[in-house]
């Protein structure tokens, strides 16, 4: 499957439902800092990792262009 | 022959921007908001939940633009892609503090002012729109 279907059957259902919620007005469960806070953290590190994993492509890159 | 490797980018483009997009206008249209009163609790758990779609979009962008400055086989044009892609990294991690700062005040029903939050939320949602 390539990302970008990935990326819309992760996203679109929790959009779909937070929309019909809206617009229905349809109490929806509500969601504290502290349940998503995990998720922030585990976010951020894959965003360190991808920082990383570029910053020593381009080293490399350069290495072997010298 | 040098492989050419083209990049994926507008179909990321336009579900980063759906995404933020739907994210923001679910907060601007709660229930909470539309009826005029506001209640801050739902208020708190609308921008919560818009916040971690805004950073899940993020993420995957920054995964993908990690991928193409690996596949990027000129040296200079992968240093000036990596020099702007730390630029943008840094942006979003100043808009992520305020946020998080803003959050954080809300739960704990310290006052605030919600346009503020609300300016920050659409600040994060269009710089996924531009990416």
């Amino acid at each position: 499957m390539n990302a970008l279907a990935e990326t819309l059957l992760r996203v679109v259902p929790d959009i779909a439902e937070r929309i019909i919620d809206a617009v229905t007005g349809r109490k929806a469960k509500q969601v504290k800092l502290t349940d998503i806070l995990t998720e922030l953290e585990m976010l951020q590190l894959r965003r360190d990792v991808a920082l990383r994993r570029a910053r020593q492509s381009v080293k490399r890159k350069k290495e072997r262009g010298t | 022959m040098m492989a050419t490797v083209v990049p994926a980018r507008r179909p990321l483009r336009i579900m980063s921007y759906l995404t933020a997009l739907a994210a923001c206008l679910s907060t601007w249209f709660a229930p909470a908001c539309r009826s005029g009163g506001v209640d801050l609790k739902e208020l708190a758990s609308e921008s919560n939940k818009t916040w971690l779609s805004l950073e899940r979009s993020f993420t995957e962008w920054s995964e993908k633009e990690a991928d193409e400055i690996e596949l990027e086989t000129d040296t200079a044009k992968a240093g000036v892609r990596l020099a702007e892609y730390e630029e943008t990294l840094d942006r979003w991690d100043a808009i992520r503090a305020k946020v998080l700062a803003l959050l954080g005040a809300l739960e704990a029903g310290h006052e605030l002012d919600v346009g503020n939050l609300r300016h920050e939320l659409d600040r994060a949602a269009a710089m996924i729109g531009a990416l």
